[in-house]
């Protein structure tokens, strides 16, 4: 039994500091999802809890033979935010890169502006951006991918698709990526 | 190479967890195919922007607040209350450990006695006919109260000794001091 699974073991016969040791070894990952998927510190904060608080009601479930802790946890993180994300669609505003490519045109007759205007455009801003403009399906792939270092196996249990499908959806998502960084004028 | 064999590859090739004629296989594809020459450009331009992107750390309060949010403890209590031998019963009863609540109920309890000590003062100056079954029932009445006064100074002093113990610091706020003054 690894090491997550016997923590829930430990916090299903009602040991609390085996929640917290759970909770402080994956907050990050399920954070840095949660941020990357929406774009907004207070949005990947409230799902975070929202994450745990799901976990915990439902630990009881978890079968450590049809998967490692990780995998379990990042099924449920996706689930959450896929609703979040179909909950949301419809307040989403106008796509932001369209209102920077307006912008760009207006500006590109004065001078150059816009190319000083792409330097100074923090590079993290930027990312976030394109990663947010991607489809649901690429983006989980390319978050779980390139952002938290997941193994393709692991993405690919977590999504319930096969191996390569994982690495096609990686493939288009980062085509995806680099086509809208580079209009947003970042390069390597 | 056909370039759905590029693609099916082209993560491993870039994770270059390929064989070394694998590689190269890969690499003289692109050389001579401009669609797959541009995906692979593609993906190492979005991978060079990730790579150099910060990592996205959580608030530090956050670990805190699931804990509180889940099993209703503060965090690193857990340890010390939900961990032992009482498990989860230990971490429900913790927060009745806890010095605000203790504090809390003392403030509760010299609220009572201070009631019931004005209360029997009162009662102590009303005149009422001599003999008559009110007075002895007035009387009776004056009696559990002045009991009840003394053994709610007892446990406030009790909660404030607790308290001290649990902070090391002196109780704060009025708690200390009027109560043996008053009675």
């Amino acid at each position: 039994m690894d090491h997550d699974s016997d923590l829930v073991e430990r916090c299903l016969e009602g040991g609390g500091g085996a929640w917290e040791q759970l909770v402080r070894a994956h907050t990050r990952l399920v954070y840095g999802a949660c941020y990357r998927f929406t774009g907004r510190a207070d949005e990947a904060h409230d799902l975070t809890q929202e994450v745990f608080i799901r976990v915990f009601r439902s630990l009881h479930t978890f079968n450590p033979e049809s998967g490692a802790f990780r995998t379990w946890l990042i099924r449920l993180t996706r689930n959450l935010l896929i609703d979040h994300y179909r909950k949301n669609k419809k307040h989403q505003a106008v796509d932001p890169l369209d209102d920077q490519m307006y912008a760009l045109e207006e500006t590109s007759g004065l001078g150059g502006q816009a190319d000083r205007l792409l330097r100074r455009r923090e590079a993290k801003e930027a990312l976030q951006s394109a990663v947010s403009q991607l489809s649901p399906e690429l983006r989980e792939a390319v978050i779980l991918r390139d952002f938290q270092e997941m193994e393709y196996r692991e993405i690919g249990e977590s999504l319930g698709i096969p191996e390569g499908t994982v690495k096609s959806r990686i493939n288009r998502g980062r085509r995806e990526l680099a086509r809208r960084l580079r209009a947003m004028g970042v390069s390597a | 190479m056909k370039c759905f064999e590029f693609s099916d590859r082209l993560c491993d090739f870039l994770d270059r967890t390929l064989a070394v004629e694998d590689e190269r296989a890969m690499e003289a594809h692109a050389a001579g195919c401009t669609r797959c020459a541009d995906e692979l450009e593609d993906c190492r331009l979005a991978l060079g922007v990730i790579a150099e992107a910060p990592a996205i750390e959580p608030p530090p309060q956050l670990i805190a607040e699931i804990i509180h949010e889940t099993i209703g403890v503060p965090s690193g209590a857990v340890e010390t209350a939900g961990g032992g031998r009482w498990g989860f019963l230990g971490a429900l009863f913790h927060p009745f450990g806890q010095p605000r609540f203790v504090m809390g109920m003392a403030m509760t309890m010299l609220s009572f006695s201070m009631f019931t000590l004005y209360g029997q003062r009162a009662i102590d100056e009303w005149q009422a006919p001599q003999g008559s079954p009110t007075v002895a029932l007035v009387e009776r009445f004056s009696a559990k109260v002045a009991g009840l006064w003394d053994r709610a100074g007892e446990m406030t002093d009790s909660a404030i000794t607790f308290y001290e113990m649990q902070t090391g610091e002196a109780a704060p706020g009025p708690a200390a001091e009027p109560v043996e003054g008053e009675r």
